[in-house]
């Protein structure tokens, strides 16, 4: 089965889609495809800002899981997907309709969570 | 288009135009965008998209126009463009493309492509400028440094090629001006005018720049970050909305019931309550709220620093809640519902909330 960066790297052929990492609720970068113009620890920093921003806020309702995260932002837009210790975050464009891009996204997910390493 | 499809659309955008003037709404206005789309009145469609644009910014309807409009407009432009790129790659097809996406406000594949044109064609100036243009607009928008600083690294990268553009050196100046830093405005504005010395608008701004006291010693980094702290300052002093907490709790009486609807909050961007609409008996307003503000917070200062501008819209998924987080003006709005109701039904109610409510007293 394909290792995570391969997988990425398909991922980052869909329509829209800037780069993709995968990195864990604090910040660690467990694979990264993210393209010359994105700096892996930045990103990765960020993107742990708000996992954990939006993880805490659910919590404190009471709701201790965060499957997914789509923040749309002026110029751009970042989702992350829930892969169990990790979280999939993928950068793209402003003005894409997600609807295609989500479900490769979702595919990207499923595959990375159920890898198994040969 | 056949006699009777045009005389149809003609009808049809009649109405439309009565329905504006009758009772203005971002959806009569995005109605009436697209019937000037379907009876090939482009020029029609593009005036009033972006006067509608002016008025009801952040309105799903008139987004949604828009976008129709863009894509009829500029599609074979793009295609061409695209296979110009890929077969006789040129700088000036590169910047025509670049400024075109910028139109059409897709700035991201702007700087893409102007990423990219810089690498194969460095000396071109085009480039740089449209670069320039985009950082500039997005300072005056979100006053963020970063896009401060990289608008006058690419202008001063475009007259190191063109030290003669007058347009760069203009604005060059007056950034510095705005920043404090007289003698560097001075410096360009003296180099308009070697070049067109009967210039009047030079000549009042040197005038000016030269009247102004010796900047301190501080760089250009530090002045955008001084500039951004007045500016922020000067947003927290400011009213919160155009509504009053009176308005806003009536506002949020409209908001569109559904099944599984937990809560509304709208707080201002630091988190302060304004009103909130509560549905659900499990559910107390305070760490509604706490919570929505503490997602936004996490996710506004995210969506700046990675550069992808001002935190517009948040969804998230979880296994008991689907939170809608978005922001209208200078609000936040957050819808709570249940995790079993589809985001796209949250979204209609969101979309109508921000064109029936929010907009209602907002005539085009």
């Amino acid at each position: 089965m394909a290792d995570i960066v391969t997988i990425l790297e398909e991922l980052n052929k869909e329509i829209g889609v800037i780069g993709s990492i995968v990195v864990t609720p604090d910040g660690m970068v467990v694979a990264s495809a993210l393209g010359p113009d994105l700096d892996d620890d930045t990103v990765a920093a960020l993107a742990s800002n708000a996992i954990i921003s939006a993880k805490k806020g659910m919590a404190a309702l009471g709701d201790n899981n965060c499957y997914r995260f789509i923040l749309t932002a002026a110029h751009g837009k970042m989702v992350f997907e829930d892969i169990g210790i990790a979280y999939l975050a993928v950068v793209t464009h402003q003005n894409i309709p997600l609807g295609q891009t989500q479900i490769a996204i979702k595919g990207a997910a499923y595959k990375i969570r159920h890898r198994r390493v040969d | 288009m056949g006699f009777f499809a045009r005389w149809k659309a003609k009808r049809e955008l009649k109405k439309a135009i009565k329905r504006v003037k009758k009772r203005p709404s971002p959806k009569a206005a995005a109605d009436l965008i697209e019937k000037y789309i379907s009876a090939e009145q482009m020029e029609n469609a593009a005036a009033m998209a972006k006067q509608s644009l002016e008025y009801y910014p952040a309105s799903p309807s008139i987004q949604e126009s828009y976008r129709i409009y863009k894509k009829v407009k500029y599609q074979e432009e793009i295609r061409r463009l695209n296979l110009q790129i890929k077969d006789r790659p040129n700088p000036s097809a590169y910047a025509m493309l670049a400024e075109l996406y910028g139109e059409i406000g897709e700035t991201d594949k702007t700087l893409d492509l102007c990423r990219e044109a810089i690498r194969k064609f460095p000396d071109y100036e085009g480039t740089y400028l449209i670069v320039g243009k985009i950082r500039y607009r997005r300072y005056r928008e979100a006053g963020l440094p970063k896009d401060g600083m990289l608008a006058v690294e690419f202008f001063e990268k475009a007259l190191k090629l063109n030290s003669k553009n007058y347009k760069t050196l203009m604005q060059l100046g007056e950034i510095y001006l705005e920043l404090g830093m007289p003698a560097k405005a001075t410096e360009k504005f003296k180099t308009v005018l070697y070049f067109a010395p009967e210039d009047q608008r030079a000549k009042e701004l040197l005038d000016y720049a030269q009247a102004q006291p010796p900047e301190p010693d501080s760089d250009i980094e530090d002045r955008f970050k001084e500039l951004k702290e007045q500016r922020d300052a000067q947003t927290s002093e400011r009213r919160t909305s155009r509504f009053s907490i009176e308005e806003l709790e009536f506002k949020l009486k409209e908001f569109p019931v559904f099944t599984g609807l937990y809560a509304v909050t709208i707080t201002t961007a630091q988190g302060r309550k304004l009103a909130s609409r509560i549905e659900a008996e499990q559910l107390s307003e305070e760490p509604v709220r706490e919570s929505m503000a503490a997602i936004f917070k996490g996710a506004d200062n995210s969506s700046l620093r990675m550069d992808i501008g001002q935190f517009e819209e948040g969804i998230i998924s979880g296994q008991h809640y689907l939170v809608n987080l978005f922001k209208f003006e200078n609000l936040v709005c957050a819808i709570l519902a249940s995790s079993q109701i589809k985001p796209e039904i949250v979204q209609t109610a969101v979309n109508a909330f921000i064109d029936d409510s929010l907009y209602a007293s907002v005539g085009a």
